[in-house]
């Protein structure tokens, strides 16, 4: 069963979504059976793919748009949040 | 950050011959120290700030390139410099490849936009394979900065 969740997801890091949460955010997305779509300033990128990622210049307190689509897409939004939400270090 | 506004242009490596990460850094810092962009006194330590991010995980994304970076007290903007490696290095990469093209950036602490910024910018370039194998063949120092700091579109 195919299930579609869109989520706004906010940037709370001071860094901003910098090198190594968008590596981690690329890694736990491809844990997830669902397609894995971002959603910033009028582009779409894969959330599974680190170079995608890299476009993304999300600047602390900004949002972006992510949708997830496949069987555990309710779970893999949960994950791809709490990974924006952990503190990665910031120096990178 | 369009890569002309930040990458040293005389700080560029065609040829860069390095067998390891810690290597590479310091050729790619101390050149920065050559021309004058980064003092002396601070290569060290700039070097080490790079390694110890490379120590929580390796900065090389695929495709063969590799951004090492770090913020550092003692730039007041933003500065870059790239080698490129045409025979290859091993640098932990995630998919286990080497890499031929390095992109160091050298960030002040407090513009963390102009940070995501560069990285945008360098991997928008970097992503098209082809333009890595571009590079990975320039001969010269002139021709590698031809090709990054003239093709961009305005």
């Amino acid at each position: 069963m195919s299930v579609v969740v869109r989520k706004k997801l906010q940037v709370t890091h001071p860094m901003g979504f910098h090198m190594r949460p968008k590596a981690a955010f690329a890694e736990v997305a491809g844990q997830f059976e669902a397609e894995i779509m971002v959603y910033w300033e009028g582009r779409a990128f894969n959330g599974k793919r680190m170079w995608d990622l890299m476009l993304v210049a999300a600047d602390m307190g900004s949002e972006f748009e992510c949708e997830a689509n496949g069987p555990d897409a309710e779970q893999a939004l949960e994950a791809l949040a709490t990974v924006l939400s952990l503190d990665h270090d910031a120096d990178s | 950050m369009r890569l002309s506004e930040f990458l040293v242009e005389g700080a560029l490596i065609h040829d860069l011959k390095a067998s390891t990460k810690e290597d590479a850094i310091r050729a790619l810092v101390g050149k920065l120290v050559e021309v004058g962009r980064v003092l002396e006194k601070d290569a060290e330590d700039i070097s080490r700030a790079i390694m110890k991010r490379e120590s929580l995980g390796s900065t090389a994304i695929g495709g063969g390139v590799a951004i090492p970076h770090a913020r550092h007290v003692s730039v007041q903007s933003l500065i870059g410099t790239v080698a490129v490696c045409p025979g290859g290095m091993p640098f932990e990469s995630k998919d286990g490849k080497p890499v031929f093209v390095l992109v160091l950036i050298i960030s002040p602490h407090d513009r963390p936009g102009d940070h995501l910024r560069a990285l945008e910018n360098v991997s928008s370039a970097l992503r098209d394979t082809k333009f890595v194998e571009l590079l990975r063949n320039s001969e010269e120092q002139n021709q590698l900065a031809r090709l990054l700091l003239g093709t961009e579109s305005p």
